[in-house]
């Protein structure tokens, strides 16, 4: 049993950490105003672009955990970079990476900034059934910002062409959402495990913002005094604390190994990756609300931070399919295994 | 970061496979017994764990054992419970004592001890928990005063798992009542002559756990482990000994329950609901969350750190994943858990009893969470 970090991907994690400590704060400035892009994400876009994509695909053997592994430092200092929905639009075109061959340069090197379509308008569920409108997707990040769209339909994935381009009101306005209107495909390409791989990159960040609100409420749960000692002393208080840790445990476990599970071809990955992206979105949304709880007040203002995780985290958790349809997916699969299992 | 088994650890998955299958071949599922018939089965299997060599599979070659490390001990565990082995009744004296006393015993300890449990004709009891001694376990007060040659002992245990088949005890008492909590206390590898052990039904019906009295009970200064006042640390190595026997056994139980939850759906016509759909899914996040976390856990031991503060989160997630799911199945009886006369309500409602248990044996999940609050979240102790 092997089940560690390597050396590379403890770097991966320190490197792009250091650079998204530098973007603290950044999340909070794009609260108002157009978006305009991080100090990190130009190097990000630029130098991480090749982290999870299979060789066939134009990749030099980095696995998906290392993706992982940046985009969770990214999701805990919420860096409104375009890099995960970017790496995620990228690795929904590499489930069948054999058969598609390698993606353009421009993509791998962060010239041609991509983001993805796969969320369908009143549906929790991403857009391989049978979708009301084929060419209609909702919550598409970075619409404006991407240079390029990477859309999911029933048959495959494809380069989308938007024919309209609506802006909606984002929860977290630092990561803008469209709804977008694309063309009929030409042609589409099969998504294989393409969807499995780009819902895990949101995962690793979900999981990345339920840590961020978990440090953030312990550091409060350490520092804010009241009844003569620090409130992390009550356990009404530590409790919830100590939940939330285990929920995002849970969670990041989950998802590491569901990402393995897909990278090494194993037939359980789908179900893996159903219950990463269920318990990611879970624990973030948990974590973040009592991030704000154990700030009392001061947790309702604007002027602090814990709203921005509950922010983020009900972005992502809708994102690539809502938390609750994974939910439903994994028992749905579950129960399956188990009636087929005995006969 | 790789999940899969190396080489070597499947070759050794494989061999404990083959042994178990044959082992294991007349041996009923455990769930339909009565406790008498699954004393007896336990019983059964662990001589077959002796005559085979397993009992000291992670003990060192010179004492007897077959020198393997910890992942081994858990792997072969693993796989008994897979496969609904019966539990050994000596687990304590194989998982416990036996890895306690080659930790801090003399070679006279060792040599007296570590035998009859490789025969498996020694079984032993662990006599931590008092009446007021429970999470707070450094505040026990059992009294061991100095007699000539040893000491002699004074009080009570209680929640003493298999103390009714046991013949020695792994026994805390208070050496030095004038020292801080955690200094005065002695670790004893006590006969169990002399012990006053009084059955407890637990609330399923079952008698798995006791109540025993010690009334001038003489124990020879042979059989201070570890040394006079050092009972505390010795204690937590026990402790740890403890969660890592159980370290691959958690998920497989947490599967187990789910599977079972799915079978009385699937049974009642309602596996096809949706909302049955929601809680399944809930549970297997969790379930499959023990397994993934406990092989994190044992790769960072193998590679040289040391199990922190995670294996309280495992603990946890393990608790409620079976505590809910048998709730639930029992919930789906024809009367909701009201009904208990048809074989299998009675059995869903043993298990659902039983699972209780599970926020309460081997640190209470407070205990649990106050560790993470303190450890992982650095929040001030509260405990
Ligand atoms: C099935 C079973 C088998 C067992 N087998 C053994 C055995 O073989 N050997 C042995 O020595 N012991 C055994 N135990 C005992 C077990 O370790 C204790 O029950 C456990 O440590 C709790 O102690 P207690 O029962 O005295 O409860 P208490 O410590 O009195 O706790 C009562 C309640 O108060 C809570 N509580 C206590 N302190 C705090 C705190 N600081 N903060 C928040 N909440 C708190 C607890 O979580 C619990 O909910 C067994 C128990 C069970 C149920």
């Amino acid at each position: 049993m092997r089940a560690t970090f390597t050396e590379e991907q403890r770097e991966i994690g320190a490197t792009v950490g250091a650079l998204a400590d530098a973007d603290r704060g950044t999340a909070r400035e794009l609260q108002s105003g157009p978006w305009r892009a991080p100090a990190a994400d130009g190097p990000l876009l630029r130098d991480f672009g090749l982290l999870g994509v299979p060789e066939p695909a134009g990749g030099i053997g980095s696995g998906l955990i290392d993706l992982l592994v940046a985009v969770e430092a990214l999701g805990g200092r919420l860096v409104p970079s375009r890099f995960p929905a970017h790496a995620a639009a990228v690795q929904l075109l590499c489930g069948e990476e054999r058969r598609t061959g390698p993606l353009p340069d421009e993509v791998l090197d962060g010239r041609r900034v991509l983001t993805l379509a796969v969320d369908v308008p009143g549906s929790s569920g991403w857009a391989d059934g049978v979708a009301p409108d084929p060419l209609v997707r909702t919550l598409v990040p970075y619409a404006a910002q991407a240079d390029g769209v990477v859309a999911l339909g029933p048959d495959g994935v494809w380069f989308a062409d938007p024919v309209r381009t609506t802006a909606r009101q984002s929860v977290d306005p630092s990561v803008p959402l469209s709804d977008l209107t694309v063309a009929v495909p030409e042609r589409t390409q099969p998504a294989g495990t393409g969807p499995l791989r780009a819902a895990l990159v949101v995962a690793a960040e979900l999981c990345g913002v339920a840590q961020g609100a978990i440090d953030l409420a312990a550091e409060q749960a350490r520092t804010r005094r009241q009844f003569g000692q620090v409130i992390g002393a009550f356990q009404g208080v530590a409790f919830p604390l100590a939940e939330a840790a285990t929920a995002r445990k849970a969670a990041w476990d989950l998802t590491l190994y569901a990402a393995w599970a897909v990278d090494t071809g194993r037939p359980d990955a789908g179900i893996q990756v159903h219950a990463a992206k269920a318990a990611a979105g879970q624990a973030a949304v948990f974590a973040a609300e009592r991030c704000i709880q154990v700030h009392g007040g001061m947790g309702i203002t604007m002027e602090a931070d814990p709203h921005l995780f509950l922010r983020r985290a009900f972005v992502l958790d809708a994102r690539c399919g809502r938390g609750s349809w994974h939910r439903r997916r994994t028992g749905e699969l579950r129960i399956r295994a188990r009636r087929a299992g005995r006969g | 970061m790789d999940f899969a088994d190396s080489d070597t650890d499947l070759a050794f998955r494989r061999e404990v496979g083959r042994w178990l299958d044959g082992a294991l071949a007349d041996v009923p599922d455990q769930e339909e017994l009565t406790q008498d018939e699954r004393e007896h089965w336990s019983r059964v299997w662990q001589d077959r764990l002796c005559a085979g060599n397993w009992a000291g599979l992670s003990w060192p070659v010179a004492h007897g054992g077959r020198g393997m490390d910890a992942l081994a001990q858990a792997v072969f565990n693993e796989e008994a419970a897979v496969r609904g082995a019966p539990y050994p009744l000596n687990g304590v004296g194989m998982m416990l004592a036996g890895p306690t006393i080659i930790a801090h015993g003399t070679d006279a300890q060792q040599a007296r001890h570590l035998p009859g449990i490789l025969r498996g004709d020694e079984y032993w009891c662990q006599g931590f928990s008092e009446p007021g001694s429970g999470s707070d376990l450094a505040s026990l007060t059992t009294a061991a005063t100095r007699v000539d040659g040893g000491w002699r002992i004074n009080g009570a245990k209680i929640w003493t798992s298999n103390a009714h088949n046991a013949s020695k005890c792994l026994l805390l008492a208070r050496t030095d009542p004038d020292a801080p909590k955690h200094r005065g206390i002695t670790y004893f590898l006590a006969p169990m002559d002399g012990f006053t052990v009084r059955s407890l039904v637990m609330i399923n019906g079952d008698t798995e756990f006791n109540e025993m009295f010690l009334d001038d009970v003489f124990v020879a200064d042979d059989d201070v482990l570890g040394g006079v006042g050092n009972g505390w640390t010795v204690a937590l190595t026990t402790l740890a000994f403890e969660r890592g026997s159980m370290a691959l056994n958690l998920w497989v139980w947490a599967r187990q329950a789910v599977d079972r939850l799915i079978d009385v759906a699937v049974e009642r016509g309602v596996a096809d609901d949706s909302a049955f759909a929601d809680a399944v899914g809930a549970l297997q996040c969790d379930a499959e969350a023990v397994r993934i976390g406990s092989m994190r856990m044992l790769g960072e031991s193998r590679a040289g750190g040391v199990p922190g503060p995670e294996t309280s989160a495992l603990k946890s997630l393990w608790a409620r994943v079976v505590q809910h799911a048998n709730r639930l199945a029992v919930q789906l009886d024809e009367a909701g858990g009201v009904l208990v006369d048809g074989d299998g309500a009675a059995a869903r409602m043993r298990r659902y009893l039983r699972a209780r248990a599970h926020t309460i044996e081997g640190g209470t999940e407070e205990v649990q969470k106050s560790i993470l609050a303190e450890r992982v979240l650095r929040l001030p102790r509260s405990r």
